[in-house]
């Protein structure tokens, strides 16, 4: 069907990328200096961290420029500023840290690159949705069997040293199938068996008792539902949506009605040393940061645990200040807001689908975090897309970042778009 | 493709609830941090309980009486200076909560929203709080008190400053005594006994029943003489006898209150009844919490007579005995009522905040005045108060004082020495307008104990207004 339709080109202003990236780079160089002197020593190894960034930056910038035309690099603009305040803010705390997440997002860039150009052929694209479906299932699999090991105590695999989260793949397989499943003209058959592995995805999550992870596919779902066609499917897809809600709910009735104990009520005794204890800790530091912030380095929200990782907004915000804090996070609804511009014009509904599941994931695992930490969701414990620390994380994020690249009609015009027509 | 458009309508959704998130989040931040930041486990602010980056708070003429230094808070060097001023301060740990650095610790700290707590650690501490007290005087006090537990306190009746405010036992916050929770020396001494001690009054309670009285019988009490026989038989029961401290015989009203004749106040208060006083003392506010600075609250007092109480018990109450509890503070505001017309001026211990770069700012409290007695009674009362230091007390031992008062000896049991103590009252003089109260624990007798501790601060404030 999209094929046939004339296509509206969105009207966005052109930007200059190099001026953007000149910004961006000097952003980093800045926050990259002042972090590796926030210690008592000069940490070189976030200063080469930062380095190695901004040339990968430039030169995937200059590459793809130059040898495919491309002119869009907002996306990735945005991405690489959210991942420098991440190995800024994670090497102020650990300087290693901070080379490792650098080869974490050149990881990253790496996949994304690729599942761009895979996603340019959509015929490819329809023909991998099964492998990719049984990929995951298989992944969730591995990971059910961990958990099962381990008492539920992990949902991470480690291989050679290295270690990986199966359910944060399994995100970007999750809207790689959704897309490619309903894209097509639906047939009932392809709706079944897309709330089949939806279930099987979530009811993993929840037998392996990551909440955070479960819900944020379930919004996904629903994301995905929305976005295909009405009548009798939508109501299909409707009751599916309810009875995995319910399915989470009643799987953690205990659970939730603990988290809903502390939940607006982190300051009062019985919590604030225990099941409110990152909560209070954020917000003390949200409001010694004050809107200005404190400097990198002068907080004290990174001596608590999980600082670099589900914290680290709330370091970001004791340190860098709430206002800097502000517009980091706003980058998100960025991306999601251009996600959906792109999605009107994007040469088929499949791409228009995986983008708003993409912008969509990214920006509720976003609000999860950091409201979640702030009290003003309960607490989940998901990472912030870019700027936590981790690799899985990483690399699901920048794929996902792929998907609404993906959606910009600009991305394929080397391609031919115009032309080849 | 519009309807692609239309389907994408969860995400914005949920891109107009992130945004609400951030703006509930920001005026979160802007209506509570001040909150958030002065819990005892911020480290930028406390360390080990201890508050590190606050300004110093000074007495009225700029004597520093507590100060952070190098992460701790450091009190004045002067001995006798931390005794005295340690309850209205408050200890560096906070276990005496109702001190000015608890109460005001986020003007200490002086926080704001934009810099957060970057210039508090820069400067080592925000705001300086100037009191209204006097460390000179308050040692004073300290003195005259000795070694008996219980309280002074001087305000100022026109402005509300409190000028003097002393309570003890009190302790060294720099060389903390080591039997400081288990001796009996120490009981109590985390409380500031002005603000939360509750004291059987005595004698001082007819103040009360004198004013109900004026309130209710009018003019006419003047005419009127009572009986004493030195022993008031109430209802034939002898426990229930109201025994005075001396047979007074034909005694009239004002001689009755100088005297502090037990058998003429027990009667007029069974006259009265239970409750017409109960209305007195809860208009005079005795059993309301007095508050300093809108921000240090005292204890309530208690007052138990309702319709139907047996006359007995309600003599006994009129005289200052019974089950009657009153905070010194009700008192003290009792005493300024009546010695600025009728009117209650709201207390006050912070003459101003000072912040680092010298300009100063004050709370901004409204000035609250309260008639809790007409002018007509006020001033009755102020006569009679005179009445008693010319008749009883003798000026010749509060020279130029000008003194109104009434002396209370409150029984605790049978032990004379156990009695509690109290003399309050005011100066009736433009030039040096403060009302007092003085409460010390065992002291025997209020005019021969209490009288004399008066009258050792109050010719202190004199002589130092001179200077």
């Amino acid at each position: 069907m999209a094929k046939n339709k004339q296509k509206r080109v969105p009207k966005i202003k052109p930007v200059n990328n190099f001026l953007l990236m000149t910004f961006v780079t000097v952003f980093q160089l800045v926050t990259a200096f002042i972090s590796a002197n926030s210690g008592d020593t000069f940490e070189i190894k976030v200063m080469a961290a930062m380095l190695i960034l901004i040339v990968v930056e430039w030169a995937y910038l200059i590459f793809f420029y130059t040898a495919f035309h491309r002119r869009n690099f907002e996306l990735e603009v945005i991405a690489f500023f959210l991942c420098s305040t991440g190995i800024a803010t994670i090497g102020s705390i650990d300087a290693g840290a901070a080379l490792k997440q650098c080869l974490m997002i050149i990881a990253g860039v790496i996949a994304y690159i690729v599942l761009v150009f895979l996603l340019g052929n959509v015929d490819l694209c329809m023909k991998l949705r099964l492998p990719v479906a049984i990929a995951a299932l298989a992944l969730l699999l591995v990971n059910l069997v961990i958990a099962k090991t381990t008492n539920g105590a992990r949902n991470w695999i480690e291989i050679f040293g290295i270690t990986f989260q199966p359910s944060e793949f399994v995100k970007i397989a999750f809207i790689f199938v959704g897309a490619a499943t309903l894209e097509k003209i639906q047939t009932s058959k392809n709706i079944f068996a897309y709330i089949g592995f939806s279930v099987a995805c979530v009811g993993t999550l929840i037998l392996i008792k990551d909440f955070g992870t479960a819900l944020i596919f379930f919004v996904t779902f629903l994301i995905i539902a929305f976005m295909t066609s009405g009548d009798i499917k939508t109501i299909i897809l409707a009751v599916a949506s309810a009875v995995l809600g319910a399915g989470i709910v009643l799987k953690y009735k205990s659970y939730v009605t603990k988290r809903f104990a502390v939940y607006r009520h982190v300051w009062e005794s019985d919590y604030y040393n225990t099941s409110g204890y990152q909560q209070t800790r954020t917000l003390v530091g949200l409001a010694s940061g004050g809107l200005l912030g404190l400097g990198i380095g002068n907080g004290n929200t990174r001596n608590v645990y999980a600082s670099t990782t589900d914290l680290i907004f709330g370091v970001i915000c004791e340190e860098w200040g709430f206002i800097f804090a502000v517009i980091l996070v706003l980058s998100f609804a960025a991306i999601a807001v251009s996600a959906l511009v792109n999605s009107i014009a994007a040469r088929s509904t499949f791409y228009s689908i995986a983008a708003v599941a993409g912008a969509g994931m990214l920006l509720f695992q976003t609000a999860l975090n950091i409201f979640g930490i702030t009290d003003v969701l309960p607490l989940t414990g998901v990472t912030l897309p870019f700027v936590s620390q981790g690799g899985s994380s990483m690399i699901c994020c920048w794929a996902v970042l792929a998907y609404i690249k993906a959606s910009d009609v600009r991305t394929y015009n080397y391609l031919g778009g115009a032309r080849k027509k | 493709m519009k309807t692609i458009t239309k389907r994408g309508i969860f995400l914005w959704i949920l891109c107009v609830l992130f945004i609400g998130g951030i703006v509930f989040l920001s005026y979160s931040l802007v209506a509570d941090g001040s909150e958030w930041v002065m819990k005892t486990y911020n480290r930028h602010v406390y360390s080990d309980g201890q508050l590190i980056a606050a300004g110093a708070i000074k007495d009225k003429n700029g004597v520093v009486l507590s100060e952070s230094e190098d992460g701790e808070r450091v009190y004045s060097d002067d001995k006798d200076t931390r005794l005295s001023t340690l309850h209205a301060i408050g200890d560096p740990r906070g276990f005496i909560s109702t001190g000015v650095q608890s109460a005001f610790e986020s003007q200490l700290v002086g926080y704001d929203v934009l810099n957060g707590v970057y210039e508090i650690k820069k400067n080592g501490g925000g705001n300086d709080l100037v009191l209204t007290i006097d460390s000179e005087i308050n040692k004073v006090a300290y003195e005259a008190l000795g070694d008996k537990k219980g309280t002074i306190a001087v305000v100022n009746y026109k402005t509300g400053d409190i000028v003097c405010m002393v309570s003890t036992p009190s302790y060294d916050v720099d060389n903390v005594p080591s039997n400081l929770e288990s001796s009996d020396k120490y009981e109590g001494v985390y409380i500031n006994r002005f603000l939360t001690g509750l004291y059987t009054p005595g004698s001082t309670f007819k103040v009360v029943t004198a004013i109900c009285a004026i309130q209710n019988m009018g003019s006419s009490i003047y005419d009127r003489t009572w009986k004493c026989e030195g022993v008031y038989d109430v209802d034939g029961i002898k426990e229930d006898e109201i025994i005075c401290n001396a047979t007074h015989g034909k005694i009239n009203f004002e001689n009755a209150l100088a005297k502090s004749c037990n058998s003429t106040f027990g009667q007029i208060a069974i006259e009265l009844g239970p409750e017409k006083l109960a209305q007195t003392v809860e208009s005079i506010g005795l059993t309301s919490s007095v508050s300093i600075s809108g921000e240090m609250h005292s204890a309530e007092g208690r007052f138990f007579l309702e319709e139907g109480d047996a006359d007995a018990y309600v003599g006994w109450t009129g005289i200052g005995q019974g089950d009657t509890l009153v905070c010194p503070a009700a008192m003290l505001r009792l005493m300024c009522a009546i010695a600025n017309d009728g009117t209650a001026v709201s207390f006050n211990i912070v003459d101003r905040f000072e912040n680092k770069s010298g300009e100063s700012f004050t709370l901004n409290l409204d000035l609250n005045e309260t008639q809790i007695l007409s002018t007509d009674v006020a001033s009755q009362m102020k006569t009679l108060m005179r009445n008693n230091v010319k008749k009883q007390y003798g000026d010749s031992k509060y020279k130029g004082l000008n003194l109104c008062a009434k002396s209370g000896t409150a029984q605790i049991d049978e032990v004379d020495a156990h009695n509690t103590a109290w003399f309050v009252g005011f100066m009736d003089d433009e030039e040096n307008p403060y009302a007092f109260v003085v409460v010390a624990e065992k002291g025997n007798s209020g005019s021969k104990t209490a009288g004399p501790m008066a009258n050792k601060v109050l010719q202190a404030i004199v002589d130092s207004n001179e200077d």
